[in-house]
């Protein structure tokens, strides 16, 4: 389904290598790059999903962090009442199994991006940019104040969700569990853009007005992206808060959006497979040079610069080929 | 029964002290090309936004086969059936003509919330698609990034685009200006091509074209009507030549 050949071959030789990293890992005793991948992954959906945004709707969104926290405290709230016994708001239930509280975290980041949407893409440009900082923020604060689940300091869960056949808090299948949500979520994503709905999102990025003279209502379909992007944001923050087996603000905080951008630039905007080695790299160097200096972004400013002006498609446009990737 | 498609009544519109249109009057005639002309700054282009309702106008009536569409958004109006180009091309650059062309069709359809099938690949765009490139000469091309065509292959992209759908008022803002002769000769037969199938408002700055093709001019001088007439009637006309044709 990927026309060009050079492309083909990266997409399959990335595919081959996520598939039998923790295989190689184990073999080398390196277990510990297991469980960073699964945060590699997890990053790598929430890029991806941003990615929809920017590099496909033009929609330049700084509050994506919004979403992944949301779907973080979703888990994390339904964990902490099940644990306790106590129903929220004294009539639901809380819950640890994976399906019910990875769905419940994505139907509820929908829903507040389906809010955050409607009033924000009333506004353009740098106005855009503002509102969905501002209500990113505004999130935040609103879960520095849940002094129930910890308020600034997060929460800790216990474990992970639990799951028939799959047992999370292993490591190793928690990869693979990451892997599928990650493969899927983007090969949807691919089709997505491919698709009908996707020549439309195209078009509102690329002419907006000359797109609704011809007799579209961009409005809602930019809408049905947000919805759409911050649905995956929310998988992410649920397998996040699984991962680290603990949720806080943090998760929400407008760096985490500033850093799933950059991401998406060193990855390649608009290549949807590019934010994947966008967030290896960038997590890989946050790893490596943390170990050295806690000022490791000192090192990582001059790369994204570089990135930036050299290719314009990221690192994936280098691999794949800047004439293909330049769609 | 008179058989006007489109009536404009008193049309005004500011922007801030400037007043770009004053009590602006149209009345297009059913299966005619209308043209409208005037100097530069004369409020051409801010008239033809207002009726493909990319500017609501400040006071006004707009009405298109007798309905009220001053306050309507512009892409219901497009459904409507008004199709309009730009004076400068507005086309999908970083698309292909044939993603284009397949983007207007899908366009004119009620919803395109479909998230798995081909954009390519639907059957309204297979049936339609190359029909569409052809009337426009441009099925060759069908392959090509649209930034990379010629600046004549662009107009002729847009106006193809413009056509899907089979609009019933065709609004042309300048589609000549900067084609080279050749280019003027081949938009002037497309246009009476189209003229035959639909109504056409063209704005032009050659005067040529506009009293070869126009079955009426209306004259528009600082934002208001200056004159409306046959194209005879308009040469002859004193105070059009003074303000605008040039007294020769």
């Amino acid at each position: 389904m990927i026309d060009n050949k050079r492309k083909k071959t990266v997409v399959l030789i990335g595919t081959i290598c996520l598939i039998l990293l923790p295989v190689v890992a184990t073999i080398l005793g390196h277990e510990y790059f297991i469980s960073l991948f699964s945060r590699i992954l997890i990053y790598s959906l929430a890029a991806v999903s941003l990615d929809l945004l920017l590099g496909f709707g033009g929609l330049v969104s700084l509050g994506h962090a919004a979403f992944v926290g949301v779907g973080g405290y979703v888990v994390g709230i339904l964990f902490y009442h099940a644990y306790e016994a106590e129903p929220i708001f004294g009539i639901i239930p809380g819950s640890e199994n994976a399906l019910i509280a990875i769905p419940c975290a994505v139907l509820i980041s929908a829903l507040f991006a389906l809010i955050i949407g409607a009033l924000s893409l009333r506004t353009k440009g740098m106005h855009f940019i503002m509102i969905t900082l501002a209500f990113a923020q505004m999130i935040f604060y609103f879960s520095v104040g849940l002094e129930k689940y910890g308020g600034d300091d997060g929460l800790s869960l216990y474990s992970r969700n639990q799951m028939a056949i799959l047992d999370l808090s292993d490591d190793l299948q928690f990869y693979y569990f990451c892997l599928f949500f990650l493969f899927t979520f983007v090969f949807f994503i691919y089709r997505l853009v491919h698709s009908r709905f996707g020549l439309v999102i195209r078009g509102v990025s690329l002419n907006e007005r000359r797109l609704q003279t011809l007799g579209v209502n961009s409005y809602n379909y930019k809408l049905v992206c947000f919805v759409i992007a911050g649905s995956g944001a929310g998988l992410a923050g649920a397998l996040l808060a699984n991962q680290a087996e603990y949720i806080s603000p943090g998760m929400m905080h407008w760096t985490l959006s500033g850093e799933l951008m950059v991401m998406v630039l060193l990855g390649g905007l608009g290549t949807i497979f590019g934010p994947i080695i966008g967030s290896i790299i960038f997590i890989l160097m946050e790893d490596i040079l943390g170990m050295y200096t806690e000022h490791w972004m000192v090192y990582m400013g001059p790369f994204l610069v570089f990135v930036v002006i050299f290719a314009p498609k990221g690192l994936f446009g280098l691999l794949a080929g800047k004439k293909d990737s330049d769609d | 029964m008179i058989e006007n498609l489109l009536q404009v009544k008193g049309l005004c519109k500011s922007f801030g002290a400037v007043q770009a249109n004053k009590n602006f009057n149209i009345d297009i005639m059913r299966g005619s090309v209308h043209a409208l002309i005037g100097p530069n700054g004369a409020g051409k282009t801010t008239a033809l936004n207002q009726l493909s309702g990319e500017l609501i106008p400040d006071t006004g009536l707009i009405t298109f086969e007798g309905q009220n569409i001053t306050r309507l958004k512009s892409y219901r109006r497009s459904r409507l059936g008004i199709a309009r180009s730009f004076q400068i091309t507005s086309i999908f650059e970083k698309m292909t003509v044939e993603e284009n062309m397949a983007l207007s069709i899908i366009s004119k359809s009620g919803h395109n919330f479909r998230f798995w099938q081909n954009g390519l690949l639907t059957s309204q765009v297979r049936t339609e698609l190359g029909d569409a490139l052809e009337s426009v000469g441009l099925f060759e091309r069908k392959d090509v990034k649209a930034r990379h065509l010629s600046h004549g292959e662009k107009k002729q992209l847009e106006v193809g685009m413009a056509l899907s759908g089979k609009p019933k008022l065709l609004m042309l803002d300048e589609p000549m200006a900067g084609m080279g002769p050749g280019g003027t000769v081949e938009m002037s037969k497309l246009i009476l091509r189209l003229k035959e199938t639909m109504t056409i408002l063209l704005v032009e700055h050659d005067m040529e074209v506009v009293f070869a093709l126009a079955d009426t001019i209306t004259v528009l001088v600082s934002g208001e009507t200056l004159a409306r007439g046959k194209p005879e009637a308009i040469r002859a006309n004193e105070f059009v030549r003074a303000a605008y044709l040039g007294d020769d």
